[in-house]
């Protein structure tokens, strides 16, 4: 079935025109004697909604007909409503001034700027997770588990993270993203177009503050509170959960994007630059669990990608994380239990020929599940759900391994690919 | 406030006139309303009495409101004259053939996939900036285009 190879990359190609799209040759010449005339011929009248500014796409549209619309079909009391919307203005930006929600502003703005002469950055913090499960991985019910964030900036920015004892990423630069356990001697790797930003926030705090920046006063439910001390700012941003929980709350607090949360972060009152944040769950009790927080934030220190790239790595030998999941007629047209049931009878003997189309997402990691997995048999199956952001369904199930230990999953299975069969997609 | 220099502005146009154009062509189908859409968002820039303080997004957004306006015009006018043939049909252009074979690929998306996939693919923005661009989250934008390219490969499966 060649067509259920079909990559991104490919898919990307046949979007690329095959022929150069390139403008006239004379189109910038035509441009700056366009633009010396339009600014020539242009008025004392002050324009109404000239260009985008700061809205969307489609308010733009809406911004620049009215405009439009205003000029056009009243040029008489166009100053007068250019004077009228001036004061609006007006009166909206002194008010939003006094407001916590501006002074959170205006201080993630002053931190985005302070961060433009920033080459480096470690980060110590402590996060509520496994050690051996993926560094996004959160847990509220879990320990405190030490983690590092290692950054060299630049046009290809070379990071390392690790998890004590447990996880590790390393992007050497390269386009690719490696991935590892400690002490383990076989590793993974993923192409990092799909891949980095899911860590984007946690390796550039900067890209945190924008997004912070951009969305605030536009996401409904959210608040702010600032206080300003003389050696530090803090701003604290509360924001209620994504996703839809009215099958299951299971997803509730699995992830940050999706927990109803309380983000704090901490500037120097000086300078303006991030040092610290702290990221809580808030419970349904209204208490807070704190789920990562800084220990220490530290700038422009002289990293070298030696000092990135460890032995550990070198010493790790890497596989490619990822195949194309394939048609299998065992895991096509049934019920998302019904699959859950076929993968795991598929693991008491390790059937090769159902889970190797199962286990697309997990290649990298087969030799470890088949360690854990293989043997385990079946105590009982529940009913699927769906659960806030997650595409696919989780199947909640009973086993027992080989060992005799007895365990509760929740088995994560999707089956949103091209050849629409399900795939085990975490949970186990 | 800070007025853009005739230098500045010939620095943007050698910077974006390019994959401003290559988005507004894809989109509209038609070289001249491409670079007129194009000319008219950089003329927009120039003259903008306001600070602009991010001009590369300013003006892909510029462009994509200048590339919808087109089309819904150009639609307005084919209902009048009952399926008079588009404007964009230029028949002796290899790149016009090659718009209209991408077009009705992207055809069988919604605007909202088609838009952040054209912005990525043919502008070659990053998420991070069409997310800027269009004022969505990030999350949303990657979610759009990952969906927009998943119907393409099972459409692609479908027919093959």
């Amino acid at each position: 079935m060649k067509n259920n190879n079909l990559t991104n990359k490919e898919i990307g190609r046949m979007l690329t025109p095959s022929t150069e799209i390139t403008p006239s040759a004379d189109l910038k010449a035509r441009i700056l004697s366009a633009a010396q005339e339009a600014r020539s011929s242009q008025t004392a009248q002050p324009a109404v909604g000239n260009g985008p500014a700061n809205g969307p796409v489609r308010s733009t549209l809406f911004a620049d007909s009215v405009a439009t619309k205003v000029r056009r079909l009243f040029p008489q009391v166009g100053w007068a409503v250019a004077a009228t919307l001036a004061m609006a203005l007006f009166i909206t930006f002194t008010l939003r001034t006094s407001t916590p929600l501006s002074a959170a502003r205006t201080q993630f703005k002053a931190a985005i700027g302070q961060a433009k002469g920033i080459e480096s950055m470690v980060m110590q913090l402590g996060v509520r997770t496994e050690a051996s499960e993926p560094i996004v991985y959160t847990d509220p019910t879990a320990e405190f588990v030490d983690c590092s964030i290692q950054v060299i900036y630049g046009d290809k920015p070379i990071w390392y993270i690790e998890k004590n004892n447990g996880r590790r990423m390393l992007n050497s630069g390269n386009g690719v993203i490696y991935e590892w356990i400690f002490d383990d001697p076989e590793g993974w790797y993923h192409e990092a177009d799909n891949y980095t930003e899911e860590f984007a926030s946690f390796i550039n705090p900067t890209l945190l503050l924008k997004e912070e920046y951009r969305l605030a006063g536009k996401r409904s439910g959210a608040q702010y509170e600032v206080s300003e001390g003389p050696e530090m700012t803090t701003v604290m941003v509360t924001t209620p959960a994504l996703g839809d929980y009215s099958e299951s709350l299971y997803m509730l607090y699995s992830s940050i994007d999706e927990a109803p949360t309380v983000r704090e972060y901490r500037f120097d009152s000086t300078s303006d630059q991030l040092i610290g944040l702290r990221i809580a769950f808030l419970l349904p009790d209204g208490s807070e669990r704190t789920i990562i927080e800084s220990h220490k934030i530290e700038y422009n220190l002289p990293l070298t990608s030696e000092m990135l790239i460890t032995g550990e790595f070198r010493r790790t030998t890497f596989s490619d994380s990822f195949r194309t999941p394939t048609f299998n007629e065992a895991l096509a047209g049934v019920s998302s239990d019904e699959a859950a049931r076929t993968i795991l009878t598929a693991m008491y003997r390790w059937d090769k020929e159902i889970l190797n189309s199962a286990l697309p997402y997990t290649a990298g990691m087969t030799e470890r599940i088949k360690k854990r997995m293989r043997g385990l048999t079946i105590l009982s199956i529940g009913k699927p759900f769906r659960s806030g952001l997650y595409a696919g369904e989780f199947v909640p199930c009973r086993v027992k391994y080989a060992d005799g230990k007895e365990e509760d999953l929740n088995i994560a299975l999707r089956n949103d690919n091209p050849a629409g069969i399900w795939v085990l997609d975490g949970g186990i | 406030m800070k007025e853009t220099t005739l230098t500045q502005l010939a620095k943007w146009i050698d910077q974006w006139q390019g994959p401003l154009y290559r988005y507004a062509f894809m989109r509209v189908g038609n070289r001249a309303e491409a670079e007129d859409v194009v000319q008219e968002a950089f003329i927009k820039l120039y003259t903008s009495p306001q600070d602009v303080t991010n001009p590369k997004a300013w003006l892909f957004r510029t462009v994509a409101n200048g590339c919808i306006d087109l089309l819904r015009k150009r639609k307005k006018i084919e209902e009048l004259s009952e399926r008079m043939p588009a404007p964009s049909a230029e028949a002796d252009s290899e790149a016009a053939e090659e718009q209209r074979r991408v077009e009705e690929l992207l055809g069988r998306l919604t605007e909202a996939q088609r838009e952040v996939i054209m912005l990525h693919i043919h502008a070659g923005l990053r998420f991070t900036e069409i997310a800027t661009i269009l004022d969505k989250p990030t999350t949303t934008i990657k979610s759009r285009y990952k969906s927009g390219i998943e119907a393409l490969r099972k459409e692609y499966f479908n027919n093959h």
